[in-house]
């Protein structure tokens, strides 16, 4: 499948777990050369949505297509156009990295003559070449990412599917991360999940919002932060001054002033205390504006 | 046909890794340690008798063999859910029962080395046998392996998929002299004729590759209920 063909399109994808509804409606066109970077509270539906695009689950409703094919007719041989790796991507300790993708080289049917070439490189491309025969047991939280970073790029495939990468690594290992990912963006749709607004800030060429099992926002990390134009404040709070803000105003952080007080950064739709002056919006602030407007709706 | 043999052989070297970690070869050896245990007892005189031919299939050569394989298969699909390894199974191309049947093989060859060492053993230590009891002591080894990963899938844990087919394996002992048990030994129905103990012990056999075959696949099955396997 050329890199031409492989956008992805959910239409309507909707997953129910019994009486439960984890996503519902999910429309969506992802095209090819992009880092996607979904965010969303706990509970939002991202790990859902992922594993339904991976084919590591089937929707309820909907369909998935990868290059106008559904995902369902492709599901013998997925590996080689969708690369997953999820939230808890477990590694066997005893194995060392070599072996690890050698053993997933075979399950996943890659031709003998190119498989040693494929893993080596793909040692050399995370940056383990050095310690590939040590234990995957004695390696950081990082190096283990990067082991199952490289099992996800065997196959080679125009889609590439990370669901929370950077949850626990240490922020070295966090840019680390993040530069690889951009790196194999290259021709290829890249879509992750985070908790973490500034990876997408940085890393992402767009961003999707998810509350509540549905996509609230899909668009350019610009445009998000342009939602909460306006919303933004920053007032010195007194002590109990806090209950008498708006109603839906969120406080978004509190810097503790001498004499009591405190800066508190504010989104409201109205200028939530007589001193409070507008500030320049984050994407932080148009992701909380729009994951707390979904949450009340 | 080396070369043919070669990827495969890779195949379950690696699965073997992955259920009986870094020293799996020394695997085939614990049994070693009941088979002591018996050879010491007999020196000591804690036995009354020694040992004879009809004690070599349950007693001396399929308990330890079935115990090393409830450990060891419980661990094929529980030890990924315990380990939160499943949802890459799941991402092999052609299902990952494909990694299912790799580690089942990569354990039959350890029971079979195991199977070997203990039948050495027992002939060179304790007693003669003869070469059907090697049958009837890996028939219920490699039906408690599948049975044990089947209730590891089912419960979701190693714990709780071997605690229960302890229990299981209990029974089934104690109906060894019954042609309903994996461990049925044609040498304990000895009041039957030649012919009634031919059609028993055929029954038994067919009927434990059926029934093998049968845990294999609605394990199989059960291991594809993705919702209720990552749930949680």
């Amino acid at each position: 499948m050329s890199n031409a063909t492989s956008a992805l399109r959910l239409s309507g994808v909707t997953k129910r777990y019994g009486d439960f509804t984890a996503v519902a409606q999910l429309s969506l066109n992802v095209e090819a050369g992009t880092i996607y970077g979904i965010l969303g509270p706990n509970g939002a539906g991202k790990t859902t949505m992922l594993r339904n695009l991976a084919g590591i689950l089937e929707p309820t409703v909907g369909a998935i297509r990868l290059g106008g094919v559904r995902l369902e007719k492709l599901r013998k041989y997925l590996a080689r156009y969708i690369g997953y790796l999820p939230q808890d991507y477990g590694l066997p300790g005893d194995l060392t990295a070599r072996e690890y993708l050698d053993y997933y080289a075979l399950l996943y049917g890659l031709p003998a003559e190119r498989r040693n070439e494929r893993v080596e490189k793909l040692l050399q491309e995370v940056g383990l070449g050095e310690r590939a025969n040590e234990k995957i047991g004695d390696y950081s939280g990082g190096m283990k990412q990067r082991v199952a970073v490289a099992r996800t790029l065997l196959r080679l495939p125009p889609v590439i599917i990370v669901d929370e990468p950077t949850v626990g690594l240490d922020p070295r290992e966090r840019i680390r991360f993040r530069n690889l990912l951009s790196r194999l963006s290259d021709g290829r749709i890249v879509l992750f999940s985070t908790h973490v607004v500034e990876d997408v800030e940085v890393a992402c060429e767009r961003v999707i919002v998810m509350a509540s099992g549905r996509i609230v926002f899909d668009g350019p990390p610009a445009e998000l932060s342009r939602i909460a134009e306006g919303r933004a404040w920053i007032a010195f709070l007194l002590p109990g001054e806090e209950k008498d803000l708006p109603a839906g105003a969120q406080i978004i952080d509190e810097v503790p002033q001498a004499g009591g007080a405190s800066m508190t950064r504010i989104l409201s739709h109205e200028r939530p205390h007589p001193d409070a002056t507008a500030d320049p919006p984050s994407l932080q602030d148009g992701y909380l504006w729009l994951v707390g407007q979904a949450e009340i709706v | 046909m080396r070369e043919r043999l070669r990827d495969p052989w890779r195949l379950i070297h690696h699965a073997a890794r992955t259920v009986g970690g870094r020293w799996f070869w020394l695997a085939p050896l614990l049994p070693l340690l009941w088979l002591g245990f018996q050879y010491i007892s007999v020196i000591l005189g804690w036995r009354d008798t020694s040992y004879e031919a009809v004690d070599a299939q349950n007693v001396l050569i399929s308990f330890p063999l079935t115990i090393l394989a409830v450990g060891l298969g419980v661990r094929v699909i529980a030890g990924e859910i315990d380990r939160r390894t499943l949802e890459i199974a799941y991402t092999v191309p052609g299902g990952a029962h494909r990694v299912w049947l790799a580690k089942l093989g990569a354990i039959f060859l350890i029971l079979l080395a195991a199977e070997a060492l203990l039948a050495i053993s027992t002939f060179v230590f304790l007693t003669s046998f003869p070469w059907p009891t090697l049958y009837g002591a890996l028939q219920p080894a490699v039906f408690f392996m599948v049975l044990a990963m089947g209730l590891g899938a089912l419960f979701k844990s190693e714990a709780a998929g071997a605690m229960v087919c302890a229990g299981v394996l209990t029974l089934a002992l104690m109906l060894s002299p019954l042609r309903v048990s994996p461990f049925f030994n044609i040498d304990l129905a000895a009041d039957l004729t030649a012919v009634e103990r031919l059609g028993r012990l055929v029954q038994n056999r067919i009927a434990y590759v059926i029934l093998t075959l049968a845990v294999m696949l609605l394990t199989f099955g059960r291991a594809e209920q993705r919702e209720r396997l990552l749930s949680g």
